[in-house]
């Protein structure tokens, strides 16, 4: 490292962010690469270092011969001062080589709130920003969930991937590959993957106006009108066996292991309990496998058994029972990061914490029984009472509960429901605490997301939104409760972008020039340039955020098939508007919203054990 | 048994904060798989000891911290198993078995060596020997001893033996805040941290038991 690159980085905050050769990364030597894709994460690398998917790819597709995939991340305001003041350009990680000298740059949309970041890190590469002034490689593509709503980014990105990527990735790659070998063209390239399975390429289809929206049609017969999600069988598909090992503490700083994909649970509000369907369990003996693979090649002294909802995996007593087993005299501690409120979860998350007790979270979401059967979140008062009292009565004295206001149907007394039932929370805690009970209570504010069946509900107003927070806020004083908020102008840009078509493009373009970075870090967005700069559009986005869309009409994610009937959608929003709950389907249920058959996947249970005893 | 490493700390890796560079040493240890010692309690810990904390951006050739294995492991595997787990910028340069009973590396610590490089300031020759008698000064019994390095692709080097440890401790940055001050440096400086001292049995020397004479 010379003296400039050490003075540019003694400058900034956190330079660990930037530094490179953690433990299990990868460099290849560059006469071997055939292709080269950056991985761009658009937000710090404490964020994008935490999550689950990059690292899958990174190393899937590094195992590859003759592939080289680099890791970068948003680099924070003072660093981008500094690239821009030195005239230098964003590069990866691995190799510093700027984003523009790659063959493909791909982007994980898993935030509507970092859309501006990937303007901003295009720029900084030194990309040009929309794909028309564009003609040369690289190629950029987006996937992850947001691509459910591509349209938003339709001016910006060649190609997005829509589904869970491990075969299509390493395909496409190959496909590049050729490409560049054959001395391709892009635009070609782009015509020939239009009609890969999965593949979504929105120079080819025109906006056309339909009713409220514009929204995407093919510019020629022979490209598809919709794009379906594409979906992976967990048993046979790549999970690495190493991590990268982050020199400074990150978000989520353990092995994660994904024991399942999916959740049928069925919250009407939930996106991801949407997109991720069937519900396939990772099989037991592989996961112990991957488990000690994992630890011994990370060092890492914990490990989180990742999934939508981990306590409903099958097989989670004897998982349980074999990582305590196993690793808890290494000082390993296993966490469970998505509990259901139950008894059994306690007993779970016992087993797991035997020693530390961290703190146990749990998600009502809503205050009112009637409200928690609207969004189908099947948890009753004495189930969630229960659980607390036992997990008061195992030893912990923190417990974090979620909630969510502006819920569809929701009234004041939905919201005073909250502080009473946290208060009953709290009354249950202390009959059986030993310590002084301290309940964090997050409240955050229901975004409507794309592919749910509560897709055409608006987003409350701001002030309402802010009038029911401050009712929570009276009724939870007290040292006892931590109350978390939502800010206002996040979750109105939120819903925008989940919802938005593509005449979004020009004002993100325009809000990034002034200035509009890391709007999901509250201290960096800058409401008042949002404001300006829609306030100079003629985009209704007031009517698109706050009103109800038409459950007959096209929406401007309409040609992107998750997998789900619309009639499904529909049936859960007439379900949720009379208060009728819908039960799990992995019970042997099919209430037909048809991703089975339309993904051609089926649900994997493992074989579940019966170990009574968990204790 | 009780062992005490001596490592590199160089490159990009100089950027690791103390907290960095203990939770990147506790992962390396789980994957080098010495029978390391745990402390008790809720959370075990592998039982390290630490030297004094090396401030963010500098690097080091003199970095030391101790450590409790369950059981006697030969030197050498020690060395070859720690150096399989570590990047080239966190090298081990020596292994050395401590007696158990010898008192924290942060107890005995009497002084460390560096060098500092910086851009120099536009009166650097005029005034570089004059600041540094101002600096005898001003830290008084605190430095105790250094030397101009010359200048090396326009950056001047001065070498430093300072005092450290609980007793008496100066921190470079006081000193190159002090060579800015004085209009020496123009820029940040680089620092490297050479070697550390302790006192023991009432001579001064390396942590790896070399007597010093000053």
């Amino acid at each position: 490292m010379d003296f400039a690159s050490w003075k540019q980085l003694y400058g900034v905050q956190k330079p660990v962010r930037y530094i490179n050769q953690e433990w299990n990364s990868i460099h290849k030597n560059e006469e071997e690469l055939r292709v080269s894709c950056a991985l761009a994460f658009p937000d710090t690398y404490e964020v994008g270092m935490s999550h689950l998917g990059l690292k899958i790819l990174y190393h899937l597709l590094n195992e590859q011969e003759g592939v080289a995939a680099e890791r970068v991340f948003a680099p924070w305001v003072d660093l981008e001062q500094q690239l821009l003041q030195e005239g230098q350009y964003l590069g990866t990680l691995e190799s510093n080589r700027p984003l523009k000298d790659f063959d493909v740059v791909g982007f994980s949309l898993q935030y509507e709130l970092s859309y501006t970041n990937v303007l901003n890190m295009l720029h900084l590469g030194g990309i040009p920003l929309e794909s028309a002034q564009r003609e040369n490689w690289p190629m950029i593509i987006a996937g992850g969930p947001n691509t459910v709503n591509p349209e938003p980014l339709r001016d910006f990105v060649d190609c997005f991937f829509i589904g869970e990527g491990e075969t299509f990735f390493p395909r496409f790659l190959r496909l590049i590959e050729e490409a560049r070998q054959a001395d391709e063209d892009k635009a070609s390239v782009l015509k020939r993957l239009a009609h890969e399975p999965g593949v979504y390429v929105p120079a080819l289809y025109d906006l056309q106006k339909e009713g409220q929206f514009f929204t995407p049609v093919p510019k020629h017969p022979s490209i598809p009108s919709s794009v379906t999600w594409q979906c992976e069988d967990l048993d046979s598909v790549f999970f690495p066996r190493t991590l990268i090992v982050p020199y400074t503490q990150v978000i989520h700083d353990r092995v994660t292991l994904e024991i399942a994909r999916g959740c049928t649970r069925g919250c009407r509000f939930c996106q991801a309990g949407m997109l991720y369907r069937p519900v396939r369990e990772r099989d037991t003996e592989t996961l112990k496998e991957l488990a000690h693979d994992l630890l011994l090649s990370t060092g890492y002294d914990e490990i989180s058994l990742l999934s939508l909802s981990s306590s409903d995996y099958s097989n989670l007593p004897s998982l349980i029972k074999h990582f305590s087993c196993t690793y808890a005299g290494m000082g390993i501690s296993v966490a469970l990061p998505s509990l259901r409120a139950d008894t059994f979860s306690v007993a779970m998350a016992k087993e797991v914490q035997k020693l530390r007790k961290t703190g146990l979270t749990f998600a009502p979401e809503a205050g009112s029984q009637r409200l928690r059967d609207v969004i189908n979140k099947g948890v009753r008062e004495e189930d969630l009472l229960k659980t607390v009292e036992a997990a008061f009565s195992a030893g912990w004295s923190n417990i974090k509960l979620y909630f969510m206001i502006g819920l569809p149907t929701e009234t004041r007394e939905d919201v005073q429901a909250i502080v009473d039932l946290v208060h009953k929370v709290r009354q249950a805690a202390r009959k059986h605490a030993s310590r002084r009970p301290q309940i964090t209570v997050s409240i955050s504010t229901f975004i409507p997301k794309p592919h749910t069946p509560f897709q055409w509900v608006p987003l409350l107003h701001r002030e309402e939104v802010e009038a029911r927070q401050r009712m929570i806020q009276k009724g939870l004083r007290g040292r006892a409760f931590k109350v978390q908020w939502h800010g206002g102008t996040q979750s109105f840009l939120e819903a925008l972008f989940a919802r938005g078509d593509g005449r979004l493009g020009p004002i993100l373009k325009e809000v990034w020039e002034k200035g509009a970075r890391f709007d999901a870090w509250s201290e960096e967005c800058k409401g008042d340039i949002w404001e300006d700069v829609l306030a100079g559009h003629e985009y209704p986005y007031n009517e698109l955020v706050y009103a109800p869309l038409s459950t007959q009409g096209t929406l401007p994610w309409s040609h992107i098939h998750t997998g789900i009937n619309d009639s499904f959608l529909r049936r859960e929003w007439n379900r949720a508007q009379e208060g009728h709950l819908t039960d799990d389907c992995r019970g042997g249920t099919c209430h037909g919203c048809g991703c089975c058959e339309n993904l051609g996947m089926e649900m994997k249970i493992v074989g579940s054990d019966n170990l009574a005893d968990t204790d | 048994m009780r062992i005490r490493i001596k490592h590199n700390k160089t490159g990009s890796l100089v950027f690791l904060s103390h907290l960095d560079m203990m939770l990147t040493m506790n992962r390396a240890l789980r994957r080098s798989g010495l029978p390391f010692a745990c402390t008790e309690g809720f959370h075990p810990k592998p039982k390290f000891s630490f030297g004094q904390p090396l401030g963010v951006g500098m690097a080091s050739t003199g970095e030391y911290f101790d450590l409790v294995l369950q059981r006697n492991v030969p030197i050498s595997c020690i060395f070859h198993a720690l150096t399989a787990v570590l990047p080239s910028q966190l090298q081990i340069q020596g292994v050395q078995e401590i007696s158990p009973g010898e008192s924290s590396l942060m107890a005995l610590l009497w002084g460390a060596v560096y060098e500092m490089w910086f851009p120099m300031g536009k009166e650097f020759e005029e005034k570089k020997w004059n600041a540094m008698k101002g600096a005898e000064e001003e830290f008084h019994r605190l430095l105790i001893q250094w030397e101009w390095l010359g200048e090396e692709e326009g950056l001047a080097g001065i070498r430093l033996l300072i005092r450290a440890g609980s007793k008496e401790n100066l921190k470079p940055k006081e000193f190159s805040t002090y060579l800015e001050r004085e209009g020496l440096a123009s820029g940040p400086c680089w620092m490297i941290r050479r070697e550390l001292y302790i006192e023991k049995d009432g001579t001064l020397q390396t942590p790896f038991g070399m007597e010093v004479k000053i």
